[in-house]
């Protein structure tokens, strides 16, 4: 998973895989596969993060070198204490962005609605005739080993479901129609 | 007059009242703690044996009530009231109420309060006991003509500033003669409105002066021992942002020249208790008198640290009619002190005050680091009162390790769910000036491009680094969340994967 942040001025790209795909040189083999590795620019690093307390305050390794992070935000706008320093941080992943650019500006009032990744579908909550309002959760993709949340972007009535729950959709496939909400 | 202090009040908040409440518990000396509907559960409440509701949050309708301050203090048998800083502790009429209530004010009286909170006055009180003052006007100016007739004498630039003011307020500089009727008379309007006094007077104007005050203590028996400078120059509009003893310029001659001085100016006007007198120092290390705040000092911890001496602590034996338990040949100063001022303000934003609650606060610990502090997690920070959260204080054997202390300490301070202007206060650590010494009361004004630099490229790649992981971690954490049943509502997450067909 890619990710672009924005620190001060400066946006940086940085690419998210899990640990364990690196080759681990000299690491005893069984050892718990910790944290991911980060590449920006090309060069690699190892980071381990450990919660201290979950979602506020954070023990981080990169490459063996000890950060105490602090953090107060949803994981998008971020304020990051670093040992001392208070920095304001934006972080989006790819498939945010790729969302952020489809959705432009305004919304729309009811439609055909189609997955924009490929994925597997898990727990559909709504079914024809369901009414929703914006913000709903209708159904749970996985996808990129994240479980994503679907969800209403407008109120509306359900009209049809194209997909049943396992399912593996590609981008562009029919997943459910809102008719907008009368009345 | 009775020797010990049978139950003391203390008429203020946060960290002072926190400063005070201790002492008076190391004095086994029992409290009665006073607070507005802001501070229920703050921690000087927490702290005292008795507490009091005063009022609402604004400060007007609470802590500055003296009437009520008083009320308190009767009906819980109170025989002293510590006032602070700040609030009602420079009120000379505050400090003769308490005692016309049989309450001892620990403080000084209120004759001495108006003698040095009136400038003109103060300026020629001291120029009687042989402290300097700037040069300037003998007393108030009253028209443009008189003040172009001084400005003449001693020259631009100058000052001028309400007779009636303190603490840098009520300050105007000019630079150029065109601009000194203008300038006389907005000042004098301003006077009047802030201070209810329109009366202002002219000083000289000290280009790049330092400002070092003496801390003088002065009981009922004729003893006043002064016990040495702080250095005060890093101000940011004329407030105190980090102050530090001894002054990297004051040698043993200056000091015993200035702390005469400070004793001479406290025997002027009768002064007892605790009390800071405020000189300024020009680049030929010549002083001169500039105020004196006749209350307990933000600072004082400081000199509580390189001499030993608990200020609040002789200040509640000087209350108590007894003696100073110390001699000037008694103080001794050994090693560096420094403080900073951790305030809930956003440096990257002109340094508005910033509101919040605390969420997370871990504090520095270790040898020689002193934490005087309100703070706990929880806190609200609101709007009503000054933005002070903690002051941190280090000692150590020289400045060049008090220094490297501090910034050890300072990177150990975490705050969040409020802006703090900890970064800003390791910038001037770090900073070439500071650690030269050689700064003076224009320095965060000089150094501001440094001072509030952009973080350096590597910098960026670590919190970069830092962010993307950490973000990682919390959209982990959310996806787990929301897939167990009755999981969080999609639309707290503001991520959408539908897109119109």
């Amino acid at each position: 998973m890619k990710y672009f942040v924005r620190v001060g001025q400066r946006e940086l790209e940085v690419l998210v895989q899990p640990a364990s795909i690196q080759p681990e040189s000299g690491a005893e083999s069984g050892a718990a596969p910790l944290g991911l590795c980060l590449s920006v620019n090309g060069r690699a690093y190892q980071v381990e993060t450990s919660a201290v307390q979950e979602g506020e305050k954070y023990s981080v390794l990169i490459d063996q070198r000890s950060f105490s992070v602090s953090i107060d935000g949803d994981g998008r706008e971020l304020s990051l204490i670093v040992n001392g320093l208070a920095y304001q941080v934006a972080v989006e992943d790819e498939r945010e962005r790729v969302m952020r650019e489809i959705a432009g500006p305004g919304g729309a009032q009811g439609g055909d609605m189609e997955s924009v990744m490929p994925g597997i579908v898990r727990k559909i909550e709504v079914e024809v005739g369901s009414r929703v309002a914006a913000g709903d959760r209708l159904l749970i993709l996985e996808a990129m080993k994240m479980e994503n949340e679907i969800c209403a972007e407008w109120d509306g009535v359900v009209t049809a479901v194209h997909v049943s729950d396992g399912q593996t959709v590609d981008g562009g496939d029919l997943l459910v129609s809102l008719a907008p909400a009368t009345g | 007059m009775s020797k010990r202090l049978r139950k003391v009040l203390v008429a203020n908040r946060g960290e002072i009242a926190v400063r005070i409440l201790r002492a008076c518990r190391e004095e086994d000396i029992p409290t009665v703690a006073v607070y507005s509907d802001a501070d229920r559960n703050a921690l000087h409440v927490r702290l005292s044996d008795e507490a009091v509701r005063i009022g609402p949050a604004p400060a007007s309708e609470s802590y500055l009530k003296g009437d009520t301050l008083l009320e308190v203090a009767a009906r819980t048998g109170c025989d002293a009231l510590h006032p602070g800083y700040g609030f009602l502790s420079e009120n000379g009429d505050f400090s003769d109420a308490c005692e016309a209530a049989g309450v001892t004010f620990i403080g000084p009286t209120g004759e001495a309060m108006r003698e040095m909170g009136d400038k003109v006055r103060a300026r020629a009180r001291m120029q009687a006991a042989g402290v300097t003052v700037a040069p300037g006007s003998p007393g108030a100016v009253s028209d443009p003509a008189e003040l172009e007739r001084i400005v003449a004498e001693i020259g631009l630039p100058v000052m001028i500033k309400a007779s009636a003011g303190g603490g840098g307020k009520g300050i105007r500089i000019i630079h150029a003669a065109k601009e000194l009727k203008s300038a006389f008379e907005l000042a004098r309007s301003e006077a009047e409105k802030s201070f209810k006094s329109g009366a202002v007077y002219v000083e000289k104007y000290l280009e790049h002066p330092r400002h070092i005050e003496v801390q003088v203590l002065a009981d009922h028996h004729g003893n006043v021992v002064h016990l040495g400078e702080r250095e005060c120059s890093i101000q940011r509009r004329h407030q105190k942002v980090l102050e530090e003893t001894p002054s990297p310029v004051v040698d043993p001659a200056l000091r015993e020249q200035m702390g005469a001085a400070a004793v001479r100016a406290a025997r002027e006007v009768g002064y007892r208790n605790a009390g800071t007198v405020e000189f300024l120092l020009d680049q030929n290390r010549q002083f001169y008198f500039l105020e004196m705040n006749t209350r307990l000092q933000v600072e004082h911890p400081i000199t509580e640290m390189i001499t030993g001496i608990d200020i609040v602590r002789e200040q509640l034996r000087i209350a108590a009619g007894q003696a100073l338990s110390i001699q000037q040949q008694d103080v001794t100063r050994r090693g560096h002190s420094i403080e900073v001022r951790i305030c809930a303000e956003d440096p990257d934003n002109n340094f508005l005050p910033a509101v919040g609650t605390v969420k997370q606060l871990d504090l520095p610990g270790g040898g020689r680091v002193r934490i005087d502090a309100g703070l706990y997690e929880g806190l609200r920070v609101g709007v009503h009162y000054d933005p002070l959260l903690a002051k941190l204080i280090v000692r150590a054997n020289d400045r060049e390790e008090a220094i490297a202390r501090m910034r050890r300490a300072l990177r150990e301070f975490h705050v969040t769910g409020v802006k703090t202007n900890i970064g800003f206060l390791l910038r001037i650590l770090e900073s070439a000036g500071f650690q030269s010494g050689n700064y003076d009361t224009g320095f965060i004004e000089r150094h501001r491009e440094k001072l509030f630099a952009p973080p350096t490229e590597n910098e960026a790649l670590e919190v970069a680094l830092l962010a993307v992981s950490l973000a990682h971690e919390l959209r982990k954490l959310r996806a787990v969340r929301s897939a167990e049943p009755g999981g969080a509502a999609c639309r707290d997450s503001g991520i959408s994967a539908w897109r119109r067909a």
